[in-house]
């Protein structure tokens, strides 16, 4: 366990300067739990993570998890599969929020936390920089 | 970092606690508004030549308390400057999701009257300072009753569907911007529905009320309908005066196509009255802008038009004089003529995201009264929003 913690912690500090000397990486990757052998398109991705719906067309269930606001990969998301800036995005939960019809996603903390999570929950789904992805989890899109 | 590898290496479950499920969530929402009339002799909006940031200034606190997979507790409580941000619940409703496309609520919670009603209070989540005022001069935004949501798509057409029943009693209303006399308001089961739908940069949306029972006392219209009812005029003539238990429709559509760098906008709706005192109301407003990095520019051009429900002057006998003098007809007259009005208005305005939540406005509008000049008024005003 030990050994484990001490190569997660160098991959961490890895990633980190990875991440520091890329500071636009322009490719995003969409990454669900590995016991999902669903596919998706790109309207149902988009429709899952405006949280307008939370199925895939075969009956999939998924609940978007979102990196922190300011997160490359969320602005490029963003822009790329949700087409909204990070403003219009939030304008976006807040209406969904104090209409009552819906709730703005959890978050996690970084690329780090996303698969972590990803690969405890079956029903979620998220996105990180293509150098985050690990076995731990599976790619279902990329942008 | 360190702290989160000690964390996920016991974790069987969520890795941090905003996962959990079992938490209050809070957010918020507010805006700090501010604004004067350019000329001494002008009101607008409850502003006045004196700089003011107290008529739209608000602040609101939502609570979401998960008590089940299936239920939720929803509260918001809202404070505004009008009203020397005195806390109030706006809403305080249960929510059972039976599926995630479909969720039922009861207890007291917003409606949707039209296309901005049901987050009319949140400036953050549009563009101007205020939605155009001839369609969202509305006296009230929540009620308590039973609604439910439902939302599906069909091919790329996402769509959502609400259906409200909600009823409203007010025992002391005063109607905003007034100083009147307190009359009780009552509203009846009004059934409300809407569907909008969104397909790619397009958005459509109808709203369609009726309310079976509206009752207003409005402490000018009952001395007046008294008067009538004393010179021996039928029933039916003095309930063409008053509002009591009167049917009301209302209906309003929009549509806008928003594809990022610019957009359009337009909404109509339509108050229709049983006849009284009150006037039915028609309005509409187009709006059109575009977007530059941070930066919004838009412009608004609206019109509004009151038009009297009820002509029971008509059948007054001009013989007919009050004890003061005052002919009945005359009385009579101007009571369901008082609030007959036509009037347009435009405005400019840009908005600043300075931050994801936090969005910065300036706005002028000019305001034209078609019946009254003194009426006319310029008006600027500025405002912080935000979300949190």
């Amino acid at each position: 366990m030990k050994h484990k913690l001490r190569i997660l912690a160098l991959a961490v500090v890895t990633v980190n300067s990875a991440m520091l000397s890329l500071p636009a990486q322009a490719e995003v990757v969409v990454i669900v739990n590995k016991a999902v052998t669903a596919s998706a398109s790109r309207e149902e991705l988009r429709r899952i993570f405006l949280g307008k719906s939370n199925n895939l067309e075969d009956g999939t269930r998924l609940i978007p998890i979102y990196l922190p606001d300011g997160n490359a990969e969320r602005e490029e998301l963003g822009i790329k599969l949700l087409k909204k800036t990070p403003s219009q995005l939030e304008v976006h939960w807040s209406k969904l929020q104090f209409t009552g019809k819906g709730e703005r996603p959890s978050t996690v903390s970084d690329a780090q936390a996303m698969v972590n999570y990803i690969s405890k929950h079956r029903e979620a789904i998220g996105y990180i920089s293509p150098s985050a992805l690990t076995n731990d989890v599976r790619e279902i899109a990329r942008f | 970092m360190l702290t989160w590898i000690a964390c996920g290496s016991v974790l069987t479950g969520p890795v941090s606690a905003e996962f959990n499920l079992g938490d209050v969530k809070i957010s918020g929402f507010g805006s700090v508004v501010g604004g004067q009339t350019l000329d001494s002799n002008e009101t607008l909006y409850g502003y006045d030549n004196d700089f003011s940031m107290h008529p739209e200034s608000r602040f609101a606190l939502q609570f979401i308390a998960p008590i089940s997979e299936k239920f939720k507790a929803t509260a918001q409580i809202m404070a505004r400057g009008k009203d020397d941000y005195t806390p109030s619940f706006e809403w305080a409703f249960i929510t059972y999701k039976a599926t995630d496309d479909l969720s039922f609520m009861a207890g007291r919670q917003r409606f949707q009257l039209f296309k901005y009603s049901d987050y009319v209070e949140v400036g953050y989540a549009y563009l101007w300072i205020r939605p155009p005022r001839g369609v969202y001069d509305i006296q009230f935004n929540s009620g308590d009753g039973v609604g439910v949501h439902y939302r599906t798509h069909f091919g790329e057409v996402d769509t959502n569907f609400t259906y409200k029943i909600i009823s409203i009693d007010i025992p002391d209303f005063v109607p905003q911007g007034t100083n009147l006399t307190p009359g009780h308001y009552e509203i009846n089961n009004a059934n409300l529905f809407n569907a909008d739908l969104t397909w790619d940069y397009l958005n459509f949306g109808i709203n369609l009320i009726y309310i079976p029972k509206l009752s207003y006392d409005s402490p000018l219209i009952a001395p007046v309908a008294d008067a009538v009812r004393q010179f021996g005029y039928s029933e039916s003539t003095v309930q063409d005066i008053l509002a009591r238990e009167d049917p009301v429709k209302v209906y309003g559509a929009y549509i806008g196509y928003d594809p990022g760098d610019w957009f359009v906008l337009a909404e109509y709706t339509s108050v229709q009255l049983d006849p009284s005192a009150f006037a039915d109301q028609d309005s509409y407003y187009l709006s059109a802008g575009f977007r530059w990095d941070k930066l919004t520019f838009h412009t608004t051009y609206g019109a509004d038009e009151n038009t009297a429900s009820s002509n029971a002057d008509q059948v007054i006998r001009p013989s007919d004089v009050l004890p003061g003098g005052l002919p009945l007809k005359t009385a009579v007259s101007q009571a369901v003529n008082a609030q007959v009005s036509e009037s347009d208005y435009y405005s400019f305005g840009v908005r600043w995201d300075v931050e994801t939540q936090v969005a910065i406005k300036l706005e002028f509008t000019n305001f034209n009264d078609k019946k009254f000049d003194a009426k006319d008024a310029k008006l600027i005003s500025t405002s912080i929003d935000f979300v949190f």
